[in-house]
């Protein structure tokens, strides 16, 4: 059970958004998608739902090729950024057809979120500002019940309050009902708790693919006098450096071993092994 | 294996059914308005009554222009192929075409037995001015049978043409959007003529298709018919977006 990308190209013109792409979401997971802007993650949420024809590769759903294919297609839940609803569909008629499509799409869960968001399912979608926009695609996609769920930047325009909402929401489906969760979001921080596994896209390339753990477990923050710090890192493989004043505060890979004195060691987080990563990728 | 087709069909089926019921109403009122300003006017002047099979063409034309993104975003969003959704699209258009067509031949028959007192009106259709030669006389339920099946023919045909343009231009970037536009009238008035100039003889075909309404189903399928294998051709690779 598992959705299997293999070798994944995808142009747009000259512009190569993905390349050589091979990656398998497995089964009753939560993934984070993660990339800069352009980095190719919706690219590769389009090819997964067939909403983009991949240049070349393949994308299979529990072993069916997506392309063409009702089965895989209707295993998978994109709540994507843009919004494919007819312009003057009411969010109640949204509900409607999410109904016709999915059997296993529940209603009364649907109309209760709305209730708890404040979601007006009286108003054409359309209508809807940029945050209750994003809720009521969240709502399909906590409801419509599909072993794949695709996020992409699911919490867009959502107040701190509602982004909470959907986090513990997002956590209590997957405990009730376990699936495949991929979530694609620039608010590392915020998912870092739900993340389990995480895919690092750069430039239209996976640059990690492995356990959040594994990642952030390898990779250790050091930071005091400038002199003592410098001494430290000679050989360590570093991954940013910033310096303040006379103390400097370095992102180092590998294993801390012994600690020298005056220097503080503490583990970093997903985010910040996210942006130590890019940084390393720009000097590179 | 499982397929989507059916609630793909159900839900574009009824989005086109709505779409041809307004515009029904529509020519409705419009017969309603000619039918009153024949039963008081006839008498001075003639007036004839033959564009509800034109009109509808033209209508399921601009629905099938409008309908056929809008149904495949939401299909591609519903988990539907887009397969699926071009097949059911079709039938869709077909299902609403032959009850249109049905509709329509039911409105031009009660038109024309109202105005039948009055000799200086006439209702028909396309049917009618073709192969009866419009007459003045009552089409038979086999006529109107025929009548609605060449009008079924020419919706189906007007209405994947429509596909046909929103799927080009769908596909097209800005430049050849615009070289495109300025190509179609020139190339709709100008093919013809250049036709003729070559020596090409039009006029066998158009009396083949005069010759029985079969032959002008026939045409319309076959025209029907290559352009869904186009449509399918432009819809297949097409990177399904929002709207701008």
């Amino acid at each position: 059970m598992s959705i299997e990308i293999k070798n994944i190209t995808k142009d747009f013109g000259d512009a190569r958004a993905l390349d050589d792409v091979t990656l398998t979401f497995g089964d009753d997971k939560i993934y984070g998608l993660l990339g800069n802007n352009g980095a190719g993650k919706s690219t590769l949420l389009g090819i997964l739902t067939d909403r983009l024809y991949p240049t070349k590769g393949t994308v299979t759903v529990d072993g069916e090729n997506v392309a063409n294919n009702d089965e895989a297609l209707g295993k998978i839940f994109l709540v994507a950024e843009q919004n494919l609803f007819p312009e003057d569909m009411a969010v109640r008629k949204a509900f409607d057809a999410a109904q016709l499509f999915y059997s296993a799409f529940d209603r009364v869960y649907a109309e209760t979120l709305s209730e708890k968001f404040g979601l007006n399912t009286k108003k054409k979608i359309k209508t809807l500002s940029t945050g209750y926009a994003s809720i009521f695609r969240l709502i399909l996609g906590l409801s419509v019940n599909t072993p794949y769920l695709l996020l992409d930047e699911p919490v867009l325009g959502l107040d701190a309050q509602h982004r909470d909402m959907f986090y513990r929401l997002l956590m209590e489906k997957y405990g009730d009902n376990p699936c495949t969760i991929v979530i694609s979001t620039h608010l590392i921080s915020e998912a870092a708790d739900l993340i389990e596994h995480a895919v690092i896209i750069r430039d239209g390339r996976i640059l990690k693919d492995c356990q959040s753990e594994e990642l952030t477990a390898d990779v250790y923050s050091v930071s005091g006098p400038t002199g003592l710090v410098d001494a430290y890192l000679e050989g360590k493989h570093v991954l940013t450096a910033n310096v303040l004043g006379g103390l400097k505060t370095a992102c180092v890979q590998g294993r801390a071993g012994a600690l020298p004195e005056g220097l503080e060691f503490s583990g970093v987080n997903l985010q910040d092994y996210f942006i130590s990563l890019m940084e390393e990728e720009d000097r590179k | 294996m499982k397929t989507s087709f059916k609630p793909a069909f159900r839900y574009q089926f009824v989005n086109f059914l709505k779409s041809a019921a307004v515009f029904y109403l529509i020519i409705v009122v419009i017969t309603t308005a000619f039918l009153i300003v024949s039963v008081h006017f006839a008498a001075d002047s003639s007036m004839s009554f033959t564009g509800n099979g034109n009109a509808f063409a033209i209508g399921m034309f601009v629905v099938a222009i409008v309908y056929i993104r809008s149904d495949l975003r939401l299909c591609l969003q519903f988990g539907v192929s887009r397969r699926t959704a071009f097949i059911s699209e079709i039938l869709a258009v077909l299902s609403v075409s032959a009850i249109l067509a049905v509709a329509g031949e039911l409105l031009t028959a009660i038109t024309q037995v109202v105005v039948l007192s009055n000799p200086n009106s006439f209702v028909g259709d396309v049917y009618q001015l073709i192969y009866m030669d419009a007459a003045r006389v009552l089409p038979t339920f086999g006529q109107h049978m025929l009548s609605a099946l060449i009008n079924t023919g020419m919706f189906f045909c007007a209405s994947l043409i429509g596909m046909f343009f929103s799927l080009l231009f769908w596909r097209l970037n800005k430049l050849w959007t615009i070289v495109v536009a300025i190509a179609i009238p020139f190339a709709i008035n100008g093919v013809p003529i250049l036709l003729v100039r070559l020596g090409f003889n039009l006029n066998p075909f158009i009396e083949w298709i005069a010759s029985s309404p079969f032959c002008f189903a026939l045409t319309s399928l076959t025209i029907a018919a290559a352009a869904a294998l186009i449509d399918w051709l432009l819809l297949r690779r097409a990177n399904i977006k929002a709207r701008k």
